[in-house]
């Protein structure tokens, strides 16, 4: 399993797209095959120092962020693993989807769309979290991309107290924006935009998989994944959001969208390669009548792997990007964008199992385990001017906590990964772990043969495998909730209130 | 295009907005071009271009309104695409870009043609 080749991943990402859209989109997946653009291999170091783990802490193995083979075999993983943190509260319901907010005291859980028919409680799931060792189940959304499943893009935008998403369904989906008010009661949102009168209606320009508001809340801007499909939806009214501009940006595929704090910049993460894009949107924020995207700059690590979100910080005036990557264990990679049209990567944090020398160790780890290994997902900083930390969410590392005082030398200061739900495949819908992308065999090593790749797919397809949840998928932006708790959801534990222990949090 | 411009360094649009650079072609220029570089003033935009409520009253239309409004709006915007279509295909430097120029200019051409005649079968006049 660790001996796959280039090709083999392009198998990969077209298999999944196939199942979810036309065949056609086969072709354009595998368009991005044929890229000779030189991988990163610049000299900035990668491991990140382990964390050092306080009393009452449950540790991990000698290799940091692994969950060994023995431990999911002998039933360990279902104790879970944390080091300076602890579980204070917890809401798991029927598990969650990709990305998964909170604000204030509430949380929003979205759900898989592969498990839609098996949920007890349809739609996205709101936590109230008034009294945070017991969340609490207080309603559920079901407008149409809240049933569906927002796939990443439901997002909260925090100045003007609105929940917004797209419809993502089984990978793509078109057609669906919701938003709704958060501002009287986050427990209870009030959904704005029904589907009467407005100027978003199915099929249309607009497709979904991930998404985010400009910081003025005035702008949503959909990533359609396939085809580089962009879309910015004016929701300065957000009982009449209608479409303002649309595009095509980052062909073949595209993903995660940042902006910067005036919204005129849209950090855009890339697929194939895995990179940035930064683009001058300006146009579109100042809403000029003919809106015209300009480049103004882009960076790439690795031809096969996808950038799932790039975050902007700056370190007393100097900007860089945080940038997640969900393929082929390359973790988060931190680049200095000082000069927009020449961004560089200034340092790359992996855990010490996504290091070249353990690819054997992921392979034989994570088989069986569905789509995702010891991948970044989703990262959130604690504030966006002079960081102080980082929390990254590693899919089956659990949630990872880094010391970014210095950035470009990350150390690790704690993480939680939660116990394992080893065997309860059918309590767990809403998890796109347990209901969904169960089938297919793991992104972390990518190279190989063709052929024993698209056998791999055909044989885990036949046998209607289901994932064995020897790890939980951690996949959602942690929060930091001052002064010391950290909120978080996985797929298979759902939502959790964690709390920092042995003074590692805050950063004195 | 985006090929050439990324082989050659090149950003995809002008950092200048405007027409202007339509002014610096070999020879006095026509009455047409002039026009034309007014039309489109100083917004980098060529004439023609849907504007977002265009765009918008296009979605919410339906049936056949829908249909007409689509090709009115693809008409004007061919239109607007062919004087600087035709001034690349005689002045462009080199000569792919006034090979590929030409062939924009001759396809949108018989584009219009298409589009009107499928507007006059829709009972939309001469659009």
């Amino acid at each position: 399993m660790s001996e796959f080749s280039r090709e083999k991943q392009c198998i990969h990402l077209a298999a999944v797209l196939t199942s979810a859209v036309a065949a056609s989109t086969t072709a354009l997946a595998l368009t991005a095959c044929g890229s000779s653009v030189a991988p990163f291999g610049g000299n900035v170091p990668s491991q990140v120092a382990p964390a050092v783990c306080g009393a009452n802490s449950l540790p991990e193995g000698s290799v940091q962020g692994e969950v060994p083979l023995s431990d999911r075999t002998g039933g360990r993983s279902k104790q879970g693993y944390r080091c300076n943190l602890e579980l204070i509260g917890q809401y798991q319901g029927e598990g969650a989807s990709w990305v998964d907010p909170s604000t204030g005291n509430c949380a929003y859980m979205a759900t898989s769309f592969y498990g839609t028919l098996a949920k007890k409680s349809p739609g996205v799931q709101v936590v109230d979290v008034s009294n945070t060792a017991r969340p609490v189940l207080s309603t559920t959304l079901t407008s149409p991309a809240m049933l569906v499943g927002p796939w990443e893009s439901l997002k909260v935008n925090e100045p003007r107290q609105l929940l917004g998403a797209v419809a993502g369904g089984p990978l793509v989906a078109a057609g669906f924006f919701d938003v709704y008010d958060l501002s009287a009661d986050c427990t209870h949102p009030q959904h704005l935009n029904g589907l009467a009168g407005q100027a978003l209606e199915l099929p249309d320009d607009l497709l979904g998989h991930e998404g985010n508001w400009s910081p003025d809340g005035r702008t949503y801007w959909s990533s359609g994944l396939i085809g580089g499909s962009l879309t910015a939806i004016d929701v300065s009214n957000p009982q009449s959001s209608a479409i303002v501009w649309t595009g095509i940006e980052s062909f073949p595929v595209n993903h995660g969208v940042e902006l910067s704090d005036d919204g005129n910049t849209l950090y855009l993460a890339t697929v194939f390669p895995g990179g940035v894009l930064i683009l001058d949107v300006s146009d579109i924020q100042q809403r000029k009548a003919s809106p015209t995207v300009r480049t103004i700059g882009s960076v790439s690590w690795d031809n096969e792997s996808v950038a799932q979100h790039a975050i902007p910080v700056s370190y007393n005036g100097k900007p860089y990007l945080i940038a997640a990557d969900e393929f082929n264990a390359e973790g988060v990679h931190i680049i200095d964008i000082s000069n927009p049209a020449a961004p560089v990567v200034a340092a790359h944090l992996q855990l010490q199992i996504q290091l070249p020398q353990y690819a054997a160790a992921r392979a034989a780890d994570t088989a069986g385990d569905g789509l995702f290994g010891y991948e970044a997902h989703y990262c959130a900083v604690d504030r966006a001017t002079n960081p102080t930390a980082l929390a990254c969410a590693f899919f089956e590392s659990g949630i990872r906590v880094f010391d970014v005082t210095d950035l470009l030398n990350p150390r690790e200061i704690a993480y939680f990964n939660p116990p394992a739900q080893t065997g309860r495949f059918l309590q767990l819908p809403g998890s796109e772990h347990a209901a969904g992308l169960a089938l297919v065999p793991a992104v972390s090593n990518l190279s190989g043969d063709v052929l024993i790749g698209a056998g791999d797919y055909a044989l885990n397809l036949l046998q209607g495998n289901d994932a064995n949840l020897s790890a939980d998928w951690c996949s959602s932006p942690p929060r930091f909730v001052a002064p010391d708790q950290l909120w978080v959801t996985c797929q298979d534990n759902g939502f959790m209130v964690l709390r920092f222990t042995n003074g590692v949090y805050p950063i004195q | 295009m985006r090929g050439w411009l990324a082989l050659w360094g090149q950003p995809s649009f002008p950092a200048a907005k405007g027409m202007i650079w339509m002014l610096l072609g070999p020879g006095q220029p026509g009455g047409e071009l002039i026009r034309y570089v007014a039309a489109c003033g100083t917004t980098g935009s060529t004439p023609g271009m849907a504007s977002v409520d265009e765009l918008n009253q296009l979605r919410e239309l339906d049936g056949t309104a829908r249909d007409r409004l689509f090709l009115q709006l693809m008409i004007r915007h061919h239109q607007g695409s062919l004087p600087m279509a035709r001034f690349a295909a005689l002045a462009a430097e080199h000569s792919a870009v006034r090979a590929l120029a030409g062939r924009i200019a001759w396809d949108q051409a018989a584009e219009i043609s298409r589009l009107a005649g499928l507007f006059r079968e829709l009972g939309g006049g001469d659009g």
